[in-house]
């Protein structure tokens, strides 16, 4: 059976493998920034910039197999959490195509862990660093700290109602 | 041979020869991999002839075909799948030249009782389009939403909301609810009749990305002052939720309000927000403003119906789909039992955590404010809560009418939109595709629902007690036994100089992904 990496007990895999860990993380970081499954805290994005927005949006697209994604200048500023789904489509009168939609989107949650700001793909437990972001733990209490517990059947070909 | 003879002649001969032109030429569909000879009635699977194309896309699994491939594709899945499958005239793939021709074929041509075509929903999207991201919200926008009265001359375009906090609402622009349209970068909104015009106007009401910059001369609803705005568009983050207040009623009451503009996945913690707020302040009736909402996340119209009605829904069907006579017990598409959406008590995890129990209000009763713009899963808010028992005043204007849900397919770069199945209440009813309208409506369209025909009122904002629709709310909340309807406080009708054509081709706009074009000449 397959696992998902433990998210909730980092240190202790850590003291157990470090060898391991360190090696992995040599040879993933230089490839593609990305690690496995992060622990952290939920944070938001300060200083946002281009630099920063397109780290984001970098890290989106490539959750999706390199798909361009549209994101608000503003994303992951006030919030920790992010919801990506299919760009709203709409008629020539303004409604939506999908005006009956069972498609459930996906979420990412920026994560701060040391000094990382670290995009967590809710659904997948994938991570990945974002290298030119600058971020701050949220407060305790912010509304959307808790973890999600997410429908995992999103952007399935077909499965978009309208 | 008569005249009149002739003529019964042509008659017969004319159809006959059509027929024998659809179908007698058949035979001569053979062609790329999966192609066969055309015999009416005869269908082969549609996988047969998937992904054959004309034009295979590098990278995907298109493999070489020809159009006459994808016109049996069009043929076999709409015999399997779509709808309405026994109205459709069985057409020869091979005499058409273009899928887009044939696919047009590929639908009723049936009417329904209002006399509209039964069938509105029936087009296609680029499959790259159609495929884009976004963060849920987030569109090209200059922050507001435009309602176009009159599409042609004299047009008439009008500011319906505003969202908060982004370049149309800045002091500086200090746009308001009712700001009329004149002038586009310089093209005259009102008169304008050549394309140059049409398309600077359309380009600049539909801004398709964002840092564009556009001028527009606007005229306050107020004063009638006229002045000159410059807007910036920006990758804006909409507000599903816009307003949630509570107003007093004409007895003395506290009732709740809600704008609700778009069924996304950020609405979800919007609207439990909302409702425990208003359940907070103890309200004793509640507004729900949809007039503007044109449907989305079924599920998340599922919640708000359980937020209502309470202990009315549980475990009652919000929705069932219902497919073609072909399929009664499975869904075809995705080969599950077919269940229905229940009313749902707990949060799905939209943005919020999944399972949480949902807050509700327990009504037995709401009013529904509505326009044209009312639609699909937004309809589907009405007819489910009618269907346990829960009463509707729908106070506005009819809805969309569209009771009904795709599942979109992609063949060759293409994704088709057939309607496949139609959402029905805990009564198994699910017929309103004339949409729902207020009982007084002149004259009578679509399904009948106890309320008030109101024309929207642009004077003022949305949520003010003074507004015509919301007035009217809640003076039929007051009353709902009267023999007639309150009269609005302002009268505000639709315009005299708006020809029935012209009142039809209301529009609502924010779409920087519409393939058509807003106005025209």
């Amino acid at each position: 059976m397959k696992h998902f990496p433990d998210h909730r007990h980092p240190r202790k895999r850590a003291v157990r493998r470090p060898g391991t860990l360190l090696v992995f993380a040599l040879i993933a970081l230089p490839a593609c920034r990305a690690w496995p499954a992060a622990p952290g805290h939920p944070a938001v994005i300060v200083h946002a910039s281009a630099a920063s927005r397109a780290d984001l949006e970098r890290a989106v697209s490539e959750a999706f197999g390199g798909k361009p994604v549209r994101l608000a200048d503003d994303a992951l500023t006030r919030d920790s959490l992010l919801v990506i789904g299919r760009a709203q489509a709409r008629d020539a009168r303004g409604i939506p195509l999908n005006g009956r939609a069972l498609e459930h989107p996906r979420h990412f949650r920026l994560l701060r862990r040391g000094s990382h700001c670290i995009l967590l793909h809710v659904e997948t437990r994938k991570s990945s660093v974002l290298m030119h972001t600058q971020c701050r733990v949220l407060p305790s209490g912010h509304s959307h700290q808790s973890p999600l517990t997410l429908k995992n059947d999103s952007l399935r070909p077909g499965s978009q109602l309208g | 041979m008569s005249k009149l003879a002739r003529s019964r002649t042509a008659r017969w001969v004319l159809p006959l020869a059509a027929l024998t032109a659809l179908y007698g030429c058949g035979g001569g569909g053979g062609s790329g991999n999966g192609g066969t000879g055309f015999t009416p009635g005869v269908f082969q699977p549609s996988s047969k002839f998937q992904a054959l194309c004309a034009a295979p896309r590098s990278g995907t699994s298109d493999r070489p075909g020809s159009t006459l491939d994808e016109n049996n594709w069009l043929r076999s899945w709409t015999h399997e799948l779509y709808f309405w499958y026994d109205e459709v005239t069985d057409a020869d793939p091979s005499l058409t030249s273009t899928t887009a021709q044939y696919f047009q074929l590929m639908k009723t041509m049936q009417t329904t009782a209002s006399g509209a075509p039964k069938d509105r929903f029936h087009f296609t999207y680029p499959t790259s389009v159609w495929d884009a991201l976004s963060q849920q919200g987030v569109e090209a926008s200059y922050g507001l939403q435009w309602e176009i009265i009159a599409a042609t001359p004299p047009r008439s375009v009008r500011l319906a909301y505003l969202e908060a906090n982004l370049p149309s609402t800045t002091a500086s622009q200090n746009l308001m609810r009712g700001d009329t349209v004149l002038t586009v970068d310089g093209a005259d909104v009102v008169n304008a009749t050549d394309q140059t015009s049409l398309n600077t106007i359309n380009a600049g009401l539909e801004p398709a990305s964002a840092n564009e910059t556009h001028t527009f001369t606007v005229q306050d609803p107020g004063s009638g002052a006229i002045r000159t705005v410059t807007l910036t568009s920006v990758n804006e983050t909409t507000t599903p939720v816009l307003v949630e207040k509570t107003v007093t009623g004409p007895l003395g009451n506290t009732v709740g309000y809600i704008l609700y503009n778009d069924q996304i996945a950020t609405a979800e913690s919007e609207l439990i927000a909302a409702i425990n707020d208003l359940k907070a302040k103890g309200i004793s009736d509640l507004v729900l403003d949809l007039r503007y909402d044109g449907g989305g996340l079924l599920d998340i119209a599922s919640e708000l119906g359980y937020m209502i009605g309470g202990a009315q829904t549980a475990g009652q069907t919000f929705e069932l789909q219902q497919f073609n006579n072909q399929y009664s017990t499975t869904n075809p598409v995705t080969k599950q039992p077919l269940t229905p959406t229940l009313f749902h008590n707990t949060t799905q995890g939209f943005s919020t955590t999944a399972g949480q129990p949902l807050p509700t209000l327990n009504l037995m009763r709401v009013a529904v404010i509505t326009g044209t713009d009312t639609c699909s899963a937004s309809e589907s808010i009405i007819n489910s809560l009618e269907g346990v028992g829960v009463t509707v005043y729908q106070i506005g204007s009819k809805t969309c009418g569209k009771p009904y849900g795709f599942y979109p397919q992609d063949n060759c770069g293409t994704t088709y939109f057939s309607i496949e199945f139609q959402g029905v209440n805990a009564k198994g009813f699910g017929d309103y595709g004339d949409g729902f309208s207020p009982a007084n409506t002149s004259p009578a369209a679509g399904v009948s629902v106890p309320g008030c025909s109101v024309a929207d009122d642009f004077d003022h904002a949305l949520g003010d007690p003074a507004e015509d629709r919301l007035h009217v709310a809640l003076a039929y909340l007051a009353n709902p036994a009267a023999a007639t309807c309150p009269s609005p406080p302002t009268g505000t009708a639709p315009p005299a100089t708006l020809t029935q054509h012209q009142l039809l081709e209301r529009i609502f706009v924010r779409s920087p992904l519409r393939q058509m074009r807003i106005l025209r000449r």
